[in-house]
């Protein structure tokens, strides 16, 4: 001041720049630099990232057995795929005479383009794999019950989307795997035509080719399919994920985080990271409710103390970041060392003999080869919708937040698991062995086979297990795991089955080296 | 898990990200391949610069990502990254991948336009040599090709004839022309469809045709890893094996043919060339009926026409070089059935096959030259009478009847009548035997051995009874009635050609002075006995010494004329005669006095029987009664000849003596062509057809028919009939119903030579009865030519298209004469196992026609 105005401000001036990165971070934090409790508290929910978390999370949340990290390992594994998919978006070319081209340039030519190419698809494969395990931890420790039916059925659609997503982008590279993953695609699309077919009636109704034209928005597999699926895997798909994420999210919290047994006993949180705060209890009087008193409803932690809660950051951020780096690491070690498949560009006149899915949806095609429409629309349908209907019909309370957690659970899946595991073996092997309707009866009627096959025949047969479970126990929730098991172990031996021991004309085979390889 | 542990993991999580990161980076920076080759490259730049700016120069050489951007071709090869002294003359003695391209191809062959792939293949987008090369590299395509593997993709972009240099391409695409590959696979939509198309076989990835053999790892071995090859290399080698029921035959090449056969249909591929690039050679000679034939048609009919089996389908390709199809096939038979067979085995070359009719008349025309080489001619053999009785009936009398006699029924005529017999002199026979009937089921008996055709010739043409002698004639026109009786004998057996009172009509006048004075009785002995050949005047041997004696007292009743000119042989220039011979006489006589209006004087018959003499007396003064006037000077009307110049003509004809006979086939009369058709509609086509395409009586319209016999033939056929058949004499004075003149015969024979109405005939001229045809088919063919709805072990009959290109007469020829090995002669007395008579072949005729 005493040096006049003008030197005043340019000591101001020095001032500011030199508090200048304290502050840009105080204004992005909405707080000073987090060393006290408060601090953090305040960091956590005054950021929009951050604020995904609760200020503070239950102990029971952090016991590694329980989450096992699978649905953060799959968000970790969406954000890794949509940094390196931004990548290969600059490089990639939509268009058929462009698409493989430029997909080999990515590989041979573009600054770590074939590292980013190759973590892409691992990753891909992988956030698959955890969104799938996720959504088994999820059933299997009960933890869809009110009031997280909702989110439940958000995590189906997030498993159908993520499902999308890595089917789109299969098909982009325009190989031979791409080509014909689309033709298969398109075929399932088209499959209502074996009904409509059947009754004659598709001149009038086509739905199968209404599907098939809206898939593909031609006739056949091209340029406009090919655009569609970039479209889809880049901008619609990927909106849908994160948006559906977004409110998966919300939900998490807002349903009182990560579900959790009422009886929680202390020997059974030992071993996760706890702080003196996390015992105290705060009176009531000291919490001021704001606008939350207004409205009549449920109300998070209000009214209650830490119980048994850690402050989210650093306990749980820790964890993620620990899991991200876990699964960066391996997916580059992956991408490294194994290289993406990429076929011959894609040549109609050559169909690839067997024309195999993706992995991940080879159970499907085990079933499609039975009746596409059947296998590929209507079992895949009921599947998903029973999935999202599970919360809404098995409201039995009890269990939750625990594996198996009510008496008889655990040996109930196990046996389900071993009945359904034979009888899906039993079903292969008879097809396998003694053929179907169409072998036998050649001029069997299409409509017949489309509802009786070794799909709709499984699909019946879990029908009677689910209901007979109901039946015995009496509870909807062991119907309910009956289900779940059912699907999980038809699932997973039908995708072996596909993978292994089929090849060419959907023939079986020991092992993928006996293939005559027409 | 507590939070130190935590931690711990993050750090080591994520010192392990960095060093990925860092190796990730580092490979892509620094351990480079392409890097080191370049960097060796500018040492040895280095090393060969001789002034010190070329030093400068090398050192100042990049290291970077090189690459050909190739927008013609849509690629990009980025081989020269590695290869980086391709261009390099100086790097000729480098080891690879530096070395200079050898064979100097780059001075022809613009690399900056071209690129490396477009010849080698492989991946030019990949920058290392794992990628590139792509040889042990399961993901992609296109595999590099090295050593004589890259003559495989020459053919982009030039055809196979246009590289003589190219050993392996040359010896494949001959081995691939030789045997009959097209016949049933298609390249280029030409080909057959038995076999798998084969445009795009060179496209075809690994993952889709592999190897199926024990050996399949030495062979893919063999082939540098490139399974397509490989693939190639083992279905040729061992066709069996890949499908497992391929009916491809077993050609048993060996090694290196399968090899070279692999590297050229390693070049079926789809076009990956701009027609900028290519140097295709537009002039190529079009491919000989032979190459076509190989190509096409080995495969099944054998490479000489022998037939071929054609294994699983139980069937075998139709022999073409026997006999019994080339001696009744016709070039318009083959070409319709070449064009569109309408078989399930072969091929509609000419839809779906896609050759040209060009093509298809070129291979069709070379079909007919497989026929097994005639044997040898005996020319000391004699034929015998015996021999050839027995010939004819195991050879001909299924159709012509036992001993040539008429029955009903019979699809060959009559060869017994008399009438027939006159015309028909041994050379008529053999010819007719020898080159058959073409159009008529009489097929070219050319393979059998000369001696059968000669004991057979003897046997038709034997003397029925011995001619009687001069004596003998001269001794019965001395007989008192004689004369008398000869009014009748001659209007019976002359006067339908020489008028009633031999005042002439198809044949000469013989009532003439001028004639009767020249005519020693040994003249009129040997013409009425012998004949003259190739006119309406045949050989009437057969008549008693009674008869003949009559006829000359007959003859000689009518005033005798003196001779005015004097005896003596002519002796006087031939070439001088020649010249007035073709100024005046060959208007009447034809060319050569082959005959024309006037009679044939060109032919040893004639000249034969008559002197000098008689010549000089005709030339000088004419023949009343006749259109031969006069010609010696200060008498003559056509011409004014000194008597010197009717000696030298008279010299020149006696050169026309050894002239060989051509008449058959030839036109010599001249008629009304539409009086000719009119007549012949009302009177013949009954029998003969419209247009004489035939029907129960011959062919007479069709060139098969008119090309064996003379127009004598014919005006003597239409004129005295064919006693013992259907055939009647239509001359004038004959009481007949129908009397044809003269002009009226002649202008039928015009029209029928003319060929004007050919078009108009049908080929179908057989009549049966279909529902007993029927029944002979399911007795006789039914086993092995199939039902219209079981395909048999024998080409199927029951097919519209064969139908169509298959006349009556080679059906019936077909059946008469049997075909290859497998199909027997039907008719009776032929193989003996089946004894099918003329109207049961017919009848089986009528019911194939029927059928469609």
């Amino acid at each position: 001041m005493k040096h006049g105005p003008m030197r005043s401000g340019f000591a101001e001036l020095i001032a500011n720049l030199r508090a200048l990165p304290g502050n840009v971070m105080a204004s992005v934090n909405r707080s000073s630099t987090a060393s006290s409790t408060r601090g953090r508290s305040q960091s956590v929910f005054g950021n929009v990232f951050l604020h995904i978390h609760s200020v503070r999370t239950h102990r029971w949340t952090l016991r590694p057995r329980f989450t096992m990290g699978l649905g953060v390992a799959a968000g970790m594994l969406f954000l890794m795929l949509v940094v390196s998919g931004a990548v290969l978006m600059i490089h990639y070319v939509p268009s058929v005479d462009g698409a493989y081209n430029s997909v080999k340039n990515i590989h041979f030519v573009v600054p770590g383009g074939r590292v980013i190419r190759n973590l892409h698809r691992w990753a891909a494969y992988a956030m698959v794999v955890a969104v799938f395990l996720h959504m088994v931890r999820v059933f299997y420790t009960n933890s869809y019950k009110k009031p997280r039916e909702f989110n439940w059925v958000i995590g189906v659609i997030l498993f159908v989307l993520t499902l999308a997503l890595a089917f789109t982008g299969y098909c982009l590279p325009w190989d031979q795997l791409a080509y014909w993953a689309i033709t298969i695609g398109a075929n399932i699309a088209g499959s209502p035509a074996e009904v409509t077919d059947a009754i004659g009636i598709t001149d009038t109704i086509d739905i199968g080719g209404f599907q098939k034209l809206l898939m593909l928005g031609s006739n056949s597999v091209g340029e406009s399919a090919l655009l569609r699926f970039y479209w889809g895997h880049c901008v619609v798909l990927p909106l849908a994920v994160v948006m559906f994420l977004a409110v998966h999210f919300w939900r998490i919290r807002k349903d009182g985080g990560l579900s959790r047994p009422d009886d929680i006993r202390d020997e059974e949180l030992e071993g996760t990271p706890s702080e003196a705060l996390a015992e105290e209890v705060f009176q009531p009087e000291t919490k001021s409710y704001g606008l939350m008193c207004l409205v009549k409803d449920r109300t998070p932690a209000v009214n209650r103390g830490p119980e048994r809660t850690v402050l989210s950051w650093p306990h749980v951020l820790r964890v993620e970041v620990a899991i991200a780096m876990v699964l960066l690491a391996a997916m580059l070690l992956l991408a490294l060392f194994i290289d993406a498949p990429l076929k011959e560009f894609a040549n109609p006149a050559v169909p690839e003999n067997p024309a195999k899915a993706p992995w991940y949806f080879l159970a499907m095609q085990e079933i499609i080869s039975y009746s596409a429409f059947t296998g590929g629309m209507v079992l895949p349908g009921i599947t998903v919708l029973m999935l999202m209907l599970i919360p809404f019909l098995d409201r039995r309370e009890g269990g939750t937040g625990r594996w198996f957690g009510m008496p008889g659970d655990r040996k109930l899946a196990g046996v389900t698991a071993i009945v359904m595991a034979v009888t899906v073996v039993a079903m292969l092997t008879f097809t396998i062995t003694v053929g179907w309707l169409r072998d036998w009866f050649p001029d069997t009627n299409q409509i017949l086979i489309t509802a009786v096959n070794p799909g709709t025949v499984l699909a019946g047969f879990v029908t009677i297990l689910t209901l007979g479970a109901l039946a015995i126990t009496g509870s909807t929730r062991k119907s309910a795991i009956v289900f779940f098991t059912c699907f999980l172990v038809s699932f997973v031996i039908l995708t072996y089955f596909a993978l292994i021991h089929r090849g060419p004309n959907w023939d079986f085979y020991w092992w993928p080296s006996m293939w005559p390889t027409h | 898990m507590n939070s130190q542990s935590i931690k711990k993991l993050i750090l080591g999580a994520s010192l392990a990200a960095m060093a990925l990161m860092l190796f990730a980076t580092l490979r892509e920076t620094i351990f480079v391949e392409y890097r080191f080759h370049q960097k060796r490259y500018r040492k040895m730049l280095i090393e060969l610069a001789e002034t010190p700016e070329e030093k400068e120069a090398a050192k100042a050489y990049p290291i970077e990502m090189r690459q050909l951007v190739l927008p013609q071709l849509g690629r990009t090869d980025r081989c020269i990254s590695c290869h980086a002294g391709i261009e390099d003359p100086r790097m000729v003695d480098a080891a690879a991948p530096l070395v200079y391209h050898p064979h100097g191809l780059l001075e022809t062959h613009d690399i900056r336009q071209m690129g490396c792939t477009v010849c080698h293949d492989g991946q030019g987008l990949a920058t290392t040599k794992d990628d590139a090369h792509a040889n042990e590299i399961r993901f992609w395509e296109s595999l590099r090709l090295k050593d004589d593997l890259t003559q495989a993709n020459c053919l982009r972009c030039h055809h196979v004839e246009s590289l003589p240099g190219a050993a392996t391409l040359q010896k494949g695409r001959a081995l691939f022309a030789e045997n009959g590959c097209l016949g049933c696979h298609k390249k280029d939509n030409v080909g057959g469809f038995l076999g798998p198309d084969l445009t795009t076989i060179g496209d075809a990835s690994f993952h889709l045709k592999t190897p199926q053999g024990k050996d399949r790892k030495t062979i893919i071995n063999e082939f540098d890893h490139n399974l397509n090859l490989a693939y190639l290399f083992e279905s040729v080698k061992t066709p069996s094996l890949e499908p497992g029921d391929s009916i491809m035959p077993d050609n048993e090449f060996s090694d290196e043919e399968a090899h070279a056969l692999a590297v050229y249909m390693k070049s079926f591929q789809t076009r990956k060339v701009p027609d900028a690039l290519q140097n295709f050679d537009k002039h190529l000679p079009q491919p000989t009926g032979r190459a076509l034939y190989m190509e096409f048609c080995a495969a099944c009919h054998g490479k000489k026409g022998e037939g071929a089996p054609l294994p699983e389908h139980d069937k075998q390709g139709p022999s073409l070089a026997g006999y019994g199809f080339q001696s009744i096939a016709t070039l318009d038979f083959i070409t319709k059935m070449v064009t569109e067979s309408g078989s399930a085995l072969m091929p509609n070359w000419g839809k779906s096959g896609g050759l040209s009719p060009k093509q298809i008349e070129t291979v069709s025309q070379y079909v007919l030259t497989l026929r097994e080489p005639a044997p040898d001619p005996e020319p000391d053999y004699v034929g015998r009478i015996d021999y050839g009785k027995i010939r004819f009936e195991s050879r001909c009398a299924g159709c012509h009847g036992i001993g040539g006699d008429y029955e009903i029924d019979l699809i060959g005529p009559t060869l017994s009548s008399p009438e027939f017999l006159t015309f028909a002199s041994p050379a008529f026979l053999t010819r007719t035997i020898v080159e058959g009937r073409a159009d008529t089921a009489m097929p070219k008996w050319d393979f059998l051995r000369d001696r059968e055709i000669k004991d057979m010739v003897a046997y038709l043409a034997r003397p029925r009874n011995v001619t009687p002698s001069l004596a003998a004639m001269q001794a019965a026109a001395k007989q008192p009635d004689a004369a008398k009786q000869g009014t009748h004998v001659f209007r019976s057996r002359c006067g339908s050609c020489h008028g009633v009172s031999a005042e002439g009509g198809i044949g000469s006048s013989l009532n003439t002075s001028e004639f009767l004075g020249l005519a020693s009785d040994a003249f009129i002995h040997k013409t009425v006995t012998e004949g003259r050949r190739g006119t309406a005047m045949g050989a009437w041997s057969h008549l008693s010494a009674k008869e003949l004696g009559r006829i000359l007292a007959y003859l000689r009743a009518f005033p005798q004329g003196t001779v005015r000119s004097p005896a003596g042989k002519a002796v006087a220039s031939e070439s001088k005669g020649r010249i007035n011979f073709e100024r005046t006489c060959v208007a009447c006589h034809g060319s050569d006095g082959r005959g024309l209006i006037g009679p044939a004087i060109g032919n040893h018959d004639f000249l034969d029987a008559v002197d000098d003499q008689f010549l000089r007396e005709t030339i000088r003064y004419g023949r009343m009664g006749t259109a031969m006037r006069s010609n010696l000077k200060g008498t003559g009307s056509f011409a004014s000849f000194s008597e010197h110049e009717v000696e030298e003509i008279i010299a020149y004809m006696r050169t026309l003596r050894d002239q060989p006979f051509v008449t058959f086939g030839q036109a010599v009369t001249q008629g009304d062509i539409p009086l000719g058709r009119e007549r012949f509609a009302r009177n013949c086509a009954q029998c003969h057809g419209a247009f004489g395409g035939g029907g129960a009586g011959p062919a007479v319209g069709r060139p098969g028919f008119l090309a064996t016999v003379s127009d004598g033939f014919m005006e003597g056929t239409i004129a005295n009939g064919r006693s013992g058949t259907e055939m009647r004499s239509f001359a004038h004075g004959r009481g007949s119903l129908t009397e044809l003149s003269e002009h009226e015969i002649r202008s039928i024979v015009s029209t029928l030579r003319s060929q004007e109405d050919v078009k108009h005939q049908s080929d179908k001229l057989v009549l049966g009865t279909a529902s007993r045809g029927a029944e002979l088919y399911r007795g006789q063919c039914a086993q092995c030519h199939g039902t219209q709805t079981d395909e048999g072990f024998a080409p199927r009959l029951l097919n519209p298209k064969f139908l169509d290109a298959a006349s009556d007469s080679y059906l019936q020829a077909t059946m008469s004469l049997g075909h290859g090995s497998t199909m027997r002669s039907m008719i009776r007395g032929g193989s003996g196992v089946v004894e099918m008579t003329g109207r049961d072949i017919n009848d089986i005729i009528q019911y194939l026609r029927d059928v469609f």
